[in-house]
């Protein structure tokens, strides 16, 4: 009874204020290109946030008719005052890039206090220096707290215990499955075509699912609506171009960007020498991709979007033999493919709805050859070189392919009832096409033989509402669920993944408490932590149950504007259900069929840790640190005796320390220290001796119960900027990656070492662990051209 | 200058691996029982040892003293004797999941492994056995017939002159070089077709050219199909950098190694020219 006194007291408050509110709406752009702004925080004359931008820039929030000002602030950009319209009404903002006063560094700069989310801009992406000359937006967020990097040879991440295939990334609302170039040491974001980057490790919004762990938002720039300009950049690992401009002034603009390795320009004509064995081998790599975004705006309050990526990995080897008589070949083709088209409108002034329709395609094709010839020598002339005529004698030829493809339609509405309630409601309907693998086994002179995984396909749908409330002043709570569903041929799952959040948020503080679930119903074939770039996706079957997570956290962030500090403390639990496993052999030439029966279910983990991020400004300089202390388990029934695990992954401490120095007005130093506790892995704490049955071999004790020796390294980055006129300039970038070139160990495994005499004669073998190291310092230079 | 340039990169990006010994802290290594073994339709062998140190030195200590038994629904079936390789039984059995395998040791306590279920056994046909041009290798080929969904086999040719077989060509030590199973040829006729070396030398130094060879045909179970490979994965790839390679199967509670289950077919030919 006195919940319900309270409900009709409250609704009588809200009704009562909405009487002598209006609204007010618009979008925050930036000066110059007009593209939106993302997540910037409108204020009200208190400074106390009452509405943040969506990803489209647009915003709306009731004003109460005292108000004469709101403050709308932004990461990356000058805060500005802005003056509420007395009726109400559309209001678009522009805001400027911060003007350092030559070289300082604002105090008044604005820092998100959300702990659970973090968002990138092009501009906190270049205060990373850049790794081979590639500014990398994986690796970017790898330095975030709460967030564990792969190995060096792994572009994934693993955020709060999870684990890599647990993380979602969207590209202009549509799903990636793989984001790694060159083996995964890149990602396949180019940072050129990027606006904003939002970053979820918990407190999941509503419209997402699919995934336990993370929610990454990449939007693609919208392109300057204003004039044409572009970019042109050479690098050591790739080129880039960026070519942007009105089609339309003010209404359509397009944006162009491409990138390209170009190894395989320095080896033209090194494969045609290795098949007429003129040279022993051939080692061919490329990688493109390209992205294309059209924006049209038919009025301020409906907008288009059509957006498109394809990336592409082309690795190829050929490897002659002894005496040309054996030839190997391997090839690994690798595709993306993204097209999305969006639209919001903007309904009167407290509704806002997005549509979005999406398809997305990851696909791999492999081939690993090994021919095998017979060589006859003719020499006609006496005086004519012999000529040596090779034939095939035996061939084997392993082909095999896979991919998955997703059809999918989202919806999503805003309603802004008053600034004490807001809903958002919406549906999203995936349609997931699994082919696997498929194999083709040639020999020569014999059948080949086919073995293919039959295509599946799954209806992956959700419903999801959530519920802002702004309790007081200071208190907000948000609930929401989402219910989804997958319907596949043999199964149908279906689940709640409910998701509260309570914040408690003044001027420069923020106390936040968050409990939410996630339910994942694909799955990655994969093996973590090795030079594996063979993945695929496999659907929820009877046997492979959807994967499910709870997290709870409590986060804490203060804002010393005096002092130009930021920090940030938070705490997370999280448990895994149902977590899946593929169980492959290295050797097999088959990997991945019969995924279904090979593949682990049911498996639980836990993840449990601290994090803490602080960030300072002092004059021109800008200093970050993040760290994480973390636990992170794993237990299967079927592995190490059913008793729990480390995580591989399961890193105690992961420290970094970013520093930023504007020298002056063109020239930048930056600099990135990279701490973090070595991966885990199988200590071998004995043999089994030779004996009737098998030769030596090593037992291993627990799982992952060894650990890496601790990895660290310096990254440096100096940018100097040179103009021509005042729209081009030419930058130069200089990086140094592991400047103090630490021999980090990227694995430690059992071996044998040969000790000698002085004779080179074999004396003694010894049992000892190795470890191998890649990457020493590497320094790299890209230059940059800016036109217009 | 254009491979120059090829070659910096590739050197840069590819060849930057180091490898080093590292003097790393390992955990103390407790002796724990070994039991390998394999139960087939011709009988069981079971070897029985304990784990060494992983510094420590490869030098085998034999087999040792323990009292091996074999168990059906916890009552004891067969002592196992111990012979000069390993403990073997006396009987064929139809070996089943119901089996037990026990090894009791006075200091380092009691380990025991449960046994599947024998395949059943798959016969060799046409097998034939030519010399190469060279006499020093044979060119064999057989045929099996395969029955069921998902089968597991390995083979093994051992070479014999005047029925005395070549030197350490100890039948039931599998190897992994030669498994294989039917997901190419489920239910259907497979012709295996290998090479084997045939000449070996004696202790006099003289040369050995065999005149028959034995074909040895394993119909393994699944658990010791995915043993043998672990095992041959294990052997490829130790000492490789960028390989992580799984833990070898152990499926001996309480101690290290595998109990696996098998049929056995064999059939000897004669070489021919």
């Amino acid at each position: 009874m006195p919940l319900l006194r309270f409900s009709f007291l409250w609704l009588l408050l809200v009704s009562t204020s909405y009487a002598q509110q209006f609204s007010v709406k618009g979008t925050v752009t930036e000066a110059g290109t007009g593209e939106p702004i993302a997540s910037a925080t409108i204020s009200d004359s208190t400074k106390r946030p009452i509405a943040t931008t969506n990803q489209f820039g647009y915003y709306s929030f009731v004003a109460n008719k005292t108000w004469s000002q709101f403050y709308v602030s932004a990461i990356g950009y000058e805060s500005q005052s802005v003056a509420v319209p007395t009726s109400g009404g559309a209001l678009n903002i522009v805001l400027q890039l911060p003007t350092l006063q030559e070289v300082e560094i604002k105090a008044s700069y604005q820092r998100s206090l959300l702990t659970n989310q973090v968002t990138l801009t092009p501009t906190g992406l270049s205060k990373l220096p850049s790794v081979g000359g590639e500014r990398d937006l994986l690796k970017a967020i790898g330095t975030f707290a709460g967030v564990a990097v792969g190995s060096e040879l792994s572009s994934g991440i693993n955020v709060r215990g999870g684990s890599n295939d647990q993380n979602l990334f969207y590209l202009d609302g549509a799903p990636v499955y793989s984001t790694g170039h060159l083996f995964g040491f890149l990602s396949i974001f180019n940072p050129d075509a990027i606006q904003r980057v939002q970053f979820h490790k918990g407190d999941f919004p509503v419209e997402f699912g699919g995934r336990l762990s993370s929610i990454t938002e990449v939007a693609f720039r919208e392109g300057n609506k204003n004039r044409w300009e572009g970019k042109a950049e050479v690098g050591v690992i790739s080129s880039k171009l960026l070519v942007e401009g009105p089609l339309i002034p003010n209404k359509t603009s397009i944006i162009l960007t491409a990138r390209s390795a170009y190894l395989n320009l320095f080896n033209l004509g090194k494969k045609q020498a290795v098949i007429d064995r003129r040279a022993e081998n051939y080692f061919g790599y490329n990688f493109y991709d390209l992205n294309l975004k059209i924006s049209h705006s038919f009025n301020a309050n409906n907008k288009l979007f059509l957006s498109y990526y394809q990336g592409v990995d082309n690795y190829e080897t050929l490897l002659n033999g002894v005496l040309g008589l054996t030839r190997n070949q391997n090839q690994r083709f690798l595709s993306n493919q993204l097209l999305s088209l969006r639209s919001y409108h903007a309904l009167g002034t407290r509704s806002f709805l997005q549509f979005g329709v999406h398809s997305t395609r990851y696909a791999y094709k492999f081939l690993e050859d090994n021919t095998q010839f017979s060589s006859t020598t003719t020499q006609q002339n006496p005086l004519l070189q012999p000529r040596v005529i090779y034939t095939a004698v035996e061939q084997i030829a392993n082909k095999s392919k896979g991919q998955i493809q997703d059809i999918s339609t989202n919806a999503l509405a805003d309603f802004t009832f008053n600034n004490i309630l807001k809903i958002k409601t919406g549906a999203e309907v995936i349609r997931h096409i699994y082919k696997p693998v498929s194999y083709t086994f040639q020999q020569m002179g014999r059948d080949s033989v086919q073995l293919n995984e039959s295509t599946q396909t799954a209806t992956e749908s959700g419903v999801f509402a959530g519920l802002l409330v702004n309790l007081t002043t200071k208190w907000q709570f948000n609930a929401g669920a989402r219910y989804s569903f997958f319907n596949s041929e043999s199964v149908h799952y279906k689940g709640l993944e409910p998701r509260f959040s309570l914040l408690f948020q003044t001027k420069h503080q923020l106390l936040q408490l968050s409990v939410n679930r996630m339910i994942q119903y694909n799955h990655a074939l994969l093996r973590g932590g090795e030079l594996v770039d063979k993945v695929t996706w496999v659907p929820s079957t009877g046997r492979i149950l959807p994967q499910s997570a709870l997290q709870g956290s409590l986060g804490w962030s203060h804002t010393l504007s005096q002092a130009a500090i930021n920090y940030s403390l938070s705490a997370y639990y999280k448990t895994m259900q149902n977590l899946s496993m593929y169980q492959y052999f290295l050797n097999s030439p088959y990997i991945y069929y019969n995924w279904s029966e090979n593949t682990l279910s049911s498996g639980e983990g836990q993840a449990y840790g601290f994090e803490l991020t602080t960030e300072k400004t002092l004059k021109n300089w800008d200093f970050k640190l993040n760290y994480t202390l973390s636990w992170s388990k794993r237990r299967f029934e079927e592995l190490n005796n059913g008793k729990w695990f480390n995580d591989l992954f399961d890193r105690r401490h992961n420290f970094n320390f970013n520093m930023v120095w504007i020298i002056n007005k063109s020239t930048q130093l930056s600099l990135l220290w990279l701490y973090y506790s070595g991966q885990r892995y199988d200590q071998p704490p004995g043999r089994i001796l030779p004996n009737p049955f098998t030769a030596e071999y090593i037992t291993y004790g627990g799982m992952n119960e060894g650990k890496l020796p601790d990895y660290h390294r310096l990254d440096v980055g100096l940018s100097k900027k040179f103009y021509s006129s005042k729209a081009r300039f030419w930058e130069i970038n200089f990086n140094i990656y592991n400047l103090y070139s630490r021999q980090n160990t990227y694995r430690l495994f059992p071996a044998v070492e040969v000790i000698v005499d002085e004779q080179k004669r074999p004396i003694e073998r010894r049992n000892v662990m190795k470890s191998a190291s890649l990457f020493p310092i590497l320094p790299s230079v890209n230059i940059t051209y800016k036109f217009r | 200058m254009r491979s120059f340039l090829a070659l910096l990169l590739i050197t840069t990006l590819w060849s930057c691996e180091v490898t080093s010994v590292k003097n790393v802290p390992l955990p103390a290594s407790p002796q724990n029982l070994v039991v390998i073994g394999l139960a087939t339709n011709l009988g069981m062998g079971v070897y029985v040892s304990t784990t060494a140190p992983f510094k420590g030195s490869s030098v085998a200590t034999g087999l040792l003293e323990a009292k091996v038994s074999l168990l059906r629904g916890n009552q004891a079936v067969e002592l196992l004797q111990k012979q000069s390789l390993f403990y073997t039984t006396s009987q064929r059995r139809n070996y089943d999941q119901e089996y037990l395998l026990q090894v009791q040791h006075l200091t380092l306590g009691e380990a025991s492994a449960a046994l599947e279920t024998l395949p059943e056994r798959v016969a060799i046909v046409k097998p034939i056995a030519t010399f190469d041009k060279n006499e020093r290798d044979v060119n064999v080929s057989f045929s099996l017939k395969d029955a069921g969904e998902k089968n597991y086999y390995a083979y093994k040719i051992i070479p014999a002159n005047n029925r005395i077989p070549a030197p350490d060509s100890l039948f039931y030590r599998i190897s992994p070089d030669f498994l294989f199973d039917n997901l190419a040829f489920a239910n259907q006729t497979k012709t295996v077709k290998t090479r084997q070396a045939v000449a070996w030398r004696n202790a006099a130094g003289q040369t050995i050219r065999a005149n028959r060879v034995t074909i040895y045909l394993y119909h393994l179970s699944s658990a010791t199909y995915d043993y043998y490979r672990s095992l041959g994965e294990y052997l490829s790839f130790f000492d490789d950098t960028f390989a992580i390679v799984l833990p070898t199967k152990n499926n001996i509670k309480n101690g290290q190694g595998f109990v696996g289950a098998c049929s056995i077919d064999s059939v000897s030919v004669v070489v021919k020219p």
